[in-house]
């Protein structure tokens, strides 16, 4: 076996997130990025020399194969001035990149067109442009400048970002030498301790790193307004940000989520007006909590995420109000009727009559419920319910499909959900959103989920009682499940085996003997996840590997497919089994991809969110 | 049976009264209308050598108790052995008691008190009965009461068994009698005054299913012949959370109305994707309705279960078993 597939095959056992991020490179990228990508995975960083050594790849190669995963964004440098050294390190935003690729080109072409498509997957091909260069390749001025109003929409709404030298370096080394930096500028005092002395140039370091990269996200650096037009400027750099489309992801897993909680309209309206604040939402990733030591306690960490959410509150940038809502929900809906007040009057002559001098074209409706499914049960409540009428809400317009009296009557379903509240009412008609909280709810929920249909309703029953109790013995939960005592052990086992659950040892002797102890079982949220995050990177990889199998294993043909003489003719030079077995191939593929993508869904939830 | 006059008035009066009331000697003084000892002693000693009276103690006092005159009969017609193991059973009351107890106390040999046991089983004065709690064990009681709840587990419980299949059979009952009040349109056909896609209570609706509605649904729907406390249902309730099925309403105790999501497993709220009901929903508002990616809440009406022999599979836990 070559050096190369030896360093592939270790890979594999190395992480998972080793494993697919190779595979993934190699599908895209080739062998070499892949050797290369999986060894400064393992080593941290290296110099190219070292990564020649290691892989045993001419230098030259090397070379050649770092510039091109540093322009698509999938390796940081690092110039180091003491020893004039110049360091390579893993970035894995260019590789989830890829990863993302095909949904994140059919987003932009729904949203916004066809060339906007074809820009943003040049983009992604070559990692980073210079808008000059890219609008050279239009000779006529009407398409080229019809490509600069398509860049500068997607740049205003943060699609696309302008590129910066920070970009390319990581984040750690740039945190040591900005506070390196301010650490020697701060001389050492006798007033001061030095734990103070620490903790101040921190904070100073922190605030320097911040404007450092705030600087070069600064939009209007790259906007020239001429001639009274908002332009881009041709010498800016762009590449396609995948931070904004994370945000569309979280916006879909909302949307999905409240689908499921609340129902279609409702999900519909919460679409509208997550997309209304999107642009602004929180990002899901800063850079202090990726330097490590800067963030270190679950606390702090936790009020640092609250504290942006907090300020973009207050400065109003993720708060909407009903008018918001309307100006995003697409025309189609129809929320007429979808927001029904129960009328318990029957008996009462006088308040019916009420009811119907105050709605205007009121009219009550009998309801019969169909026959029971359950046979003669019959609950009596049902069967006065034939008498009842509904009453239109009064205080809701319904003659108008997307009344704000609706749109605000579906938002109050969504801030009044006891488990999950998608909204909160900041004060009459503005809403905020939770994102947070929403996530952690979101968290809970897609995992519980995935419990019951990969491990059947008893385990989620079980699940859910212990995350009630906390933590518990089998009885205690054979009991509150009301699950014979060799269903709950049988399904403790399963959640063990996967991780849902630990075991806690309580010794009731001093020599702690087995035969005396009794087991309590806990759910801890953060192993869980991650165990699950693992298990949804690998398999993710395994099915990448499998396309990539039986490729290899047909190659010939495929190959011959390639060749410059059969393209657009293999009908005529192909056999048919050869044809068939292509077709297979096709479908296979496309199968294989289509899983992938499911897991990646998923792992949005647990990997990006 | 022949009884002289003061023991037979004696007896008399004590059984006119509650048969587990008990007596101070004082009492029985009041009931022979005599102040002398040695009266009440000799109708009281002639009461218990024919098993008319028992003496019970009750904290560090001694007290009497009657026994009717049948009871007495039967144990007049057992044998020693016999009569003390048929007391001890009786002082266990609707706990019963365990036949190793019952030989500890007792005293006697195994071979007696399985002897004893079969004889006094034989003629009905006992019963064998199975404990919950230790399912292994030999419980007897005294064969007119009833098991306690300790030892029948609970109305979850036939023939000391979780009887699972009534239990999943009240919480579909339960489910569907809390979403005909969660939801105003759910189990109904779709009609023009009623979006289709969605029809939901306002924020404000205080209708929904609350505990004691519950209990008297069950009680009144004739469902089971098993008493239900509130207790009960409220477990039940419980099981339904874990379950994800309904969800508790905030600021309301005890008020629970089911989640969507339940509604949908169970197949319905999803009228609007049938061909048929095309006039109750416009086309545009369809297609925006249906799912454009794949969720794991729409799951289960993706998965393709006949993919197991797909050359490709990959488990979900393929990781661990790698």
């Amino acid at each position: 076996m070559s050096v190369e597939a030896e360093i592939l095959r270790f890979s594999k056992s190395q992480s998972t997130k080793s494993n697919l991020y190779t595979t993934v490179a190699k599908t895209h990228l080739g062998e070499v990025a892949a050797v290369v990508i999986s060894i400064l995975i393992s080593y941290g960083r290296l110099t190219a020399k070292d990564i020649s050594q290691r892989s045993k790849i001419q230098l030259k190669l090397v070379k050649l194969t770092l510039v091109s995963l540093i322009q698509l964004n999938c390796i940081y440098y690092w110039h180091d001035k003491t020893s004039n050294n110049v360091y390579y390190s893993f970035n894995e935003r260019g590789i989830l990149m890829l990863l993302h690729s095909g949904e994140i080109i059919v987003h932009i072409k729904n949203k916004f067109g066809e060339e906007a498509a074809e820009l943003t997957q040049h983009l992604i091909e070559f990692g980073n442009i210079k808008i000059e260069d890219y609008l050279i390749n239009f000779k006529d001025e009407e398409s080229k400048y019809k490509r600069e109003s398509i860049i500068t929409t997607l740049f205003t709404q943060k699609w696309l970002i302008g590129v910066s030298k920070v970009d390319f370096n990581p984040i750690e080394d740039l945190w040591m030498t900005v506070y390196e930096e301010v650490l020697r500028n701060t001389p050492r005092s006798t007033t001061m301790s030095e734990a103070k002395r620490i903790a101040e140039v921190k904070e100073e370091a922190k605030q320097k790193l911040s404007k450092l990269i705030e600087n070069s996200r600064d939009v209007k650096q790259h906007i020239v307004i001429k001639d009274g037009l908002k332009r881009m400027n041709p010498s800016t750099i762009i590449r396609f940000n995948l931070d904004r489309f994370e945000k569309h992801l979280r916006t879909r897993c909302f949307v999905d989520f409240s689908r499921f909680k609340i129902g279609v309209l409702s999900s519909m309206v919460y679409e509208a007006a997550l997309t209304a604040i999107e642009d602004n939402s929180p990002d899901m990733r800063h850079f202090f909590l990726e330097v490590t030591g800067l963030l270190n306690d679950p606390d702090e960490r936790r009020e640092f995420t609250n504290s942006i959410e907090n300020k973009l509150v207050d400065d109003k940038k993720i708060t909407f109000t009903l008018k918001d809502v309307l100006k995003y929900l697409p025309k189609e809906v129809d929320l007429r009727n979808s927001i029904l007040s129960h009328n318990f009057l029957k008996p009462n002559p006088i308040s019916k009559k009420r009811v119907n001098s105050d709605s205007e074209d009121q009219a009550p409706k009998k309801i019969k419920l169909e026959p029971d499914s359950e046979g003669q049960i019959q609950s009596p409540e049902e069967h006065t319910m034939e008498f009842e009428d509904f009453q239109r809400n009064i205080d809701v317009d319904n003659s108008n499909a997307q009344s704000l009296g609706l749109i605000n009557q579906h938002l109050k379903l969504l801030a009044s959900n006891s488990s999950v509240k998608f909204v909160v009412e900041t004060t009459p008609g503005v809403y905020m959103v939770p994102f947070t909280e929403i996530v952690k709810n979101l968290k809970r929920h897609y995992y519980d989920t995935l419990v019951k249909y990969t491990l059947g309703a008893d385990s989620l029953r079980v699940l859910r009682c212990l995350k009630a109790c906390k933590i518990a013995d089998e009885k205690t939960l054979a009991n509150s499940v009301l699950l014979k005592e060799k269903a709950v052990r049988n399904t403790l086992f399963n959640l063990i085996n996967l991780n849902i659950i630990e075991i806690q040892e309580v010794p009731r002797s001093a020599d702690r003997a087995a035969s005396k102890t009794f087991f309590l079982f806990r759910h801890k949220e953060s192993n869980a996840y991650s165990f699950l995050r693992n298990s949804l990177l690998f398999s993710m990889a395994e099915l990448s590997q499998n396309i990539i199998d039986f490729k290899s294993e047909n190659k010939i043909l495929l190959e011959k497919c390639e060749r410059e003489d059969v393209k657009g003719h293999e009908d005529e030079l192909l056999l048919e089994s050869e044809l068939k077995l292509l077709k297979n191939l096709k479908a296979r593929e496309i199968l294989n991809i289509g899983k992938i993508n499911r897991l990646k869904s998923m792992f949005e939830v647990f990997g990006v969110l | 049976m022949d009884l002289s006059e003061n023991a037979k008035l004696l007896h008399s009066r004590m059984v006119a009264l509650p048969s587990s009331t008990l007596f101070g000697q004082e009492d029985l003084q009041k009931f022979l209308n005599t102040t002398k000892s040695a009266d009440l002693l000799e109708a009281a000693q002639e009461l218990i050598n024919k098993k008319l009276l028992k003496l019970v103690k009750q904290g560090d006092e001694l007290k009497f108790q009657a026994t009717s005159m049948s009871e007495a009969s039967k144990i007049t017609s057992m044998s020693e052995d016999e009569a003390m193991i048929y007391s001890y059973i009786e002082a266990s009351g609707r706990e019963g008691i365990w036949t190793k107890t019952l030989k500890a106390k007792t005293n006697l040999h195994q071979h007696i008190v399985v002897r004893c046991l079969k004889s006094l089983e034989g003629q009905r004065y006992i019963k064998s009965i199975k404990s919950v709690k230790h399912p292994t064990r030999k419980i007897y009681m005294l064969y007119n009461l009833q098991p306690s709840i300790e030892v029948t587990g609970g109305p979850w419980f036939t023939d000391s068994e979780l009887d699972t299949e009534f239990i999943d059979s009240l919480l579909k009952v339960v489910w569907r009698f809390i979403a005909s009040k969660s939801y105003p349109t759910v189990f109904q056909a779709p009609s023009p005054n009623v979006n289709i896609v969605q029809a939901s209570f306002p924020t404000t609706h205080n209708g929904f299913a609350s505990l004691s509605s519950i209990v008297d649904f069950i009680a009144n729907a004739n469902i089971t012949t098993v008493d239900l406390a509130i207790n009960d249902v409220r477990s039940l309730c419980e099981v339904l959370v874990y379950d994800d099925k309904i969800e508790p309403i905030e600021h309301m105790i005890d008020s629970y109305k089911v989640t969507w999501s339940s509604i949908l497993e169970a197949g319905y709220g999803r009228d609007y994707e049938n061909p048929s009901n095309e006039a109750f929903v416009s086309p545009k508002l369809k297609s925006l309705a249906a799912p454009k990616h794949f969720s794991i809440f729409d799951s289960y009406s993706v998965i393709d279960s006949a993919l197991a022999d797909d050359k490709d599979l990959v488990y979900f836990d393929s990781w661990i078993y790698e």
